[in-house]
């Protein structure tokens, strides 16, 4: 009997560790050091009259998502030194400091505590994902400083009660205008009957809820809806209780990994009905992993992907392929979206300085009611009190994969 | 007959999915018999495996050449492992030993994504993966070689425990490591011999794995949970009890998943395992014999 309870206690151990294990994705590489390291401070200094501009830039460089982080500090490394060599805003040079917070929520409140006792900093973009950028923004509320953020989650800029948060702005669309877009989609090609699976986590059960609440909206009906683990390994036996439903469509909710073998599968299967896949697949990684049963598999993704066939009476593509142009030309790799999320957030604080100086208060009054339409490279924002991001889900658009390219899907 | 071919496809699935149990539950069983130890860096050694095998595969080694070279690596690492951490701890309780496992998988873990970090990575099937149809229910290749590989080290192990001086020597050491030592058996050589059998075990495992559903550094966890599960539920001591285990394991859960709902599918099992612990704690096809688990 002792035995059996040792096994047990052990089990319980595992699962426990299993849970810290998966849930710690994003933050697994923890730093000794207790202080963020400065990276690069002063690029100028001030030259013009008055508080010199002083843009704190707080991006998760290295550490689990050094894959966002990076390119988002060169975008803004890249544009602050366009910004400064054209002559800075309005005749003063812009201050650029950056930190990494090493995809560490601890590291990013440091670093954002800096920026606002020691630096100053007249702006705050950065937090590459949305633990930290949830833990960063009290300390912007606290210190009336505007702080756009590059990080997904709708809660960064609404709080509890459902309301804007005041000083925070966000450039990345919600994952709601991507179930939107997908929605949109079925109702423009007929497919009302459609098999929902999305995987067991936050990010599978988020978009569930978001697709409950809209579908029956676009006249959309869920003829099976369920879950598959982040560690699927054959999701064959639920495939054929989809199968045996027959719907006219199946949308698989999750990330590269679970997505590729769900999608794998279905195409093991012959399923024939179309695939739909979340905005979350949308990387090079996925065609690697799924192979040819990427295939046809149809998704929302930002603009970036598809920039060259858009048509040219799009607004955006102009702005998309300049920015992707002058990317590659500096860095020599191909531009990624999350690049895009800093350089619309570097566009939207020099368009509010140039308009009012170094006032913070008026700053953030500028962002949220004289901004306007602002056509940037993620979409086309229209800010409002009500709404701190601005974006709709024509920001996205739905592509189709075929033969490993990103085709736009009409 | 649409009935009977979901019937088909679900066992399958199941197959796939034991199979794949049943070789890392193969590690835990070889490593309790000779230790008393559960080795909870198991489902690690699968990991490793996989992914070394991937990067030798990306640098241009064939795949055959690259499964060997990942299995007797990870073998070493299963080596340096048990020297280093196992053997220098001897003398500690077993539950210290247990412990070190589980910080010895952590460290392996941390090892895996500065290597390879933290991004899936992929290994082409063993073989042309074209889906074969059998009664409407699809079977791939590469499962066929999951279940096969399974079988194979099945019989090996029946053989190897049974049949051999030192599989018979392994067993002696945990029926009583002081008659043993007498007979002139070494536990410790004995003990590093499990380790390393069982990581080149594993690391076998992982590579079968990474074509059906990619590999990531934090693979093992689940792996071994469930391993560990399918060895309890088999028989901790008897590696064929254990792969049965592991098949009856990943069979429950496929027709769970199919013809209920996945979300119960680890619940089931789970009350599975419980109601085994609590009925017949030996393990369901173990002998009725002196040793509990």
């Amino acid at each position: 009997m002792k035995k059996v309870f040792l096994s047990l206690f052990v089990l319980m151990t595992m699962i426990f560790l299993a849970a810290c294990s998966s849930s710690d994705n994003s933050s697994e590489t923890k730093e000794t050091s207790t202080e963020p390291a400065k990276e690069d401070a002063a690029t100028a200094e001030p030259s013009g009259d008055g508080e010199p501009i002083k843009l704190v830039g707080i991006f998760s460089s290295s550490g689990g998502a050094a894959a966002l982080g990076e390119p988002e500090l060169e975008t803004i490394k890249m544009l602050v030194e366009e910004k400064n060599a054209a002559g800075g805003i309005n005749g003063q040079q812009i201050e650029l400091i950056t930190y990494d917070d090493k995809s560490d929520q601890n590291q990013a409140i440091l670093a954002m505590k800096k920026a606002l006792t020691q630096d100053e900093a007249t702006v705050v973009i950065g937090g590459t994902i949305s633990g930290n950028a949830l833990a960063m923004l009290p300390l912007a509320e606290q210190y009336e400083t505007p702080y756009i953020s590059l990080a997904a989650s709708k809660q960064v800029y609404v709080d509890e009660s459902g309301k804007a948060r005041k000083w925070v702005f966000k450039m990345p669309q919600d994952d709601q205008l991507a179930v939107e877009r997908i929605l949109q989609y079925l109702k423009e090609k007929n497919l009302t009957k459609v098999a929902w699976l999305n995987v067991a986590n936050s990010y599978g059960t988020g978009g569930h809820d978001e697709f409950k609440k809209y579908a029956p909206e676009y006249g959309i009906e869920a003829v099976i809806e369920d879950e598959f683990e982040a560690t699927v390994k054959d999701a064959k036996p639920l495939l054929t209780r989809v199968k045996k439903e027959n719907p006219d469509a199946i949308i698989v909710w999750g990330t590269v990994q679970e997505s590729a073998v769900v999608i794998k599968n279905i195409r093991e299967l012959a399923l024939e009905m179309p695939i739909l896949a979340s905005h979350g697949i949308a990387t090079e990684q996925f065609i690697e992993v799924a192979g040819d049963a990427a295939n046809d598999v149809i998704l929302p993704t930002g603009k970036l992907l598809v920039a060259d066939s858009l048509e040219d009476s799009n607004p955006q593509k102009e702005v998309l392929l300049s920015y992707s142009k002058q990317y590659t030309d500096k860095y020599n790799k191909p531009a990624s979206t999350f690049g895009t999320y800093a350089a619309d957030g570097f566009n939207i604080a020099v368009k509010a300085i140039e308009a009012k100086g170094t006032d913070r208060a008026a700053i953030r009054d500028f962002i949220e009611n004289e901004l306007g339409e602002y056509i940037g490279v993620t979409g086309i924002f229209n800010i409002t009190p009500d709404n701190h991001m601005g974006l709709a889900p024509d920001s996205f658009e739905m592509v189709r994969i075929q033969s490993g390219e990103w085709v736009l899907e009409n | 007959m649409e009935v009977l071919s979901q019937m088909m496809q679900l066992l399958f699935s199941g197959l796939t999915l034991g199979a794949i149990y049943a070789l890392i539950a193969v590690g835990f069983v070889v490593i309790y018999n000779v230790t008393g130890i559960l080795n909870f860096a198991q489902g690690e050694f699968a990991m490793l495996g996989a992914l070394t095998c991937i990067s030798l595969v990306n640098m241009n080694v064939p795949l055959w050449l690259a499964i060997i070279l990942s299995i007797v690596i990870v073998a070493a690492i299963g080596g340096i492992f048990e020297r280093t951490a196992l053997h220098t701890a001897r003398k500690s309780s077993v539950t210290t030993l247990i412990i070190i496992t589980i910080g010895v998988s952590i460290a392996l873990r941390g090892l895996a994504i500065l290597i390879w970090g933290t991004q899936v990575q992929t290994l082409p099937p063993f073989t042309d993966n074209t889906p074969i149809s059998i009664l409407d229910a699809v079977l791939l290749p590469q499962n066929i070689w999951a279940v096969g590989i399974s079988v194979v080290i099945l019989i090996l192990m029946m053989y190897f425990f049974n049949y051999t001086f030192v599989g018979k020597s392994l067993t002696a050491c945990v029926v009583n490591p002081f008659a043993a030592r007498l007979m002139g058996i070494n536990p410790e050589k004995m003990s590093l011999f499990a380790v390393i059998v069982s990581a080149g075990v594993g690391a076998l495992a992982g590579t079968v794995i990474a074509p059906i559903s990619g590999a990531t550094y934090d693979m093992g966890m689940m792996l071994g949970i469930k391993a560990f599960v399918a060895a309890v539920i088999g028989g901790l001591t008897n590696a064929p009890a254990a792969i049965a285990g592991a098949f009856l394991i990943g069979i429950l859960e496929a027709f769970t998943e199919g013809l209920w709902s996945s979300g119960l599918k680890d619940v089931v099992t789970f009350s599975f395992l419980l109601l085994i612990l609590f009925v017949k704690p030996e393990g369901l096809f173990a002998k009725a014999s002196g040793k509990r688990v």
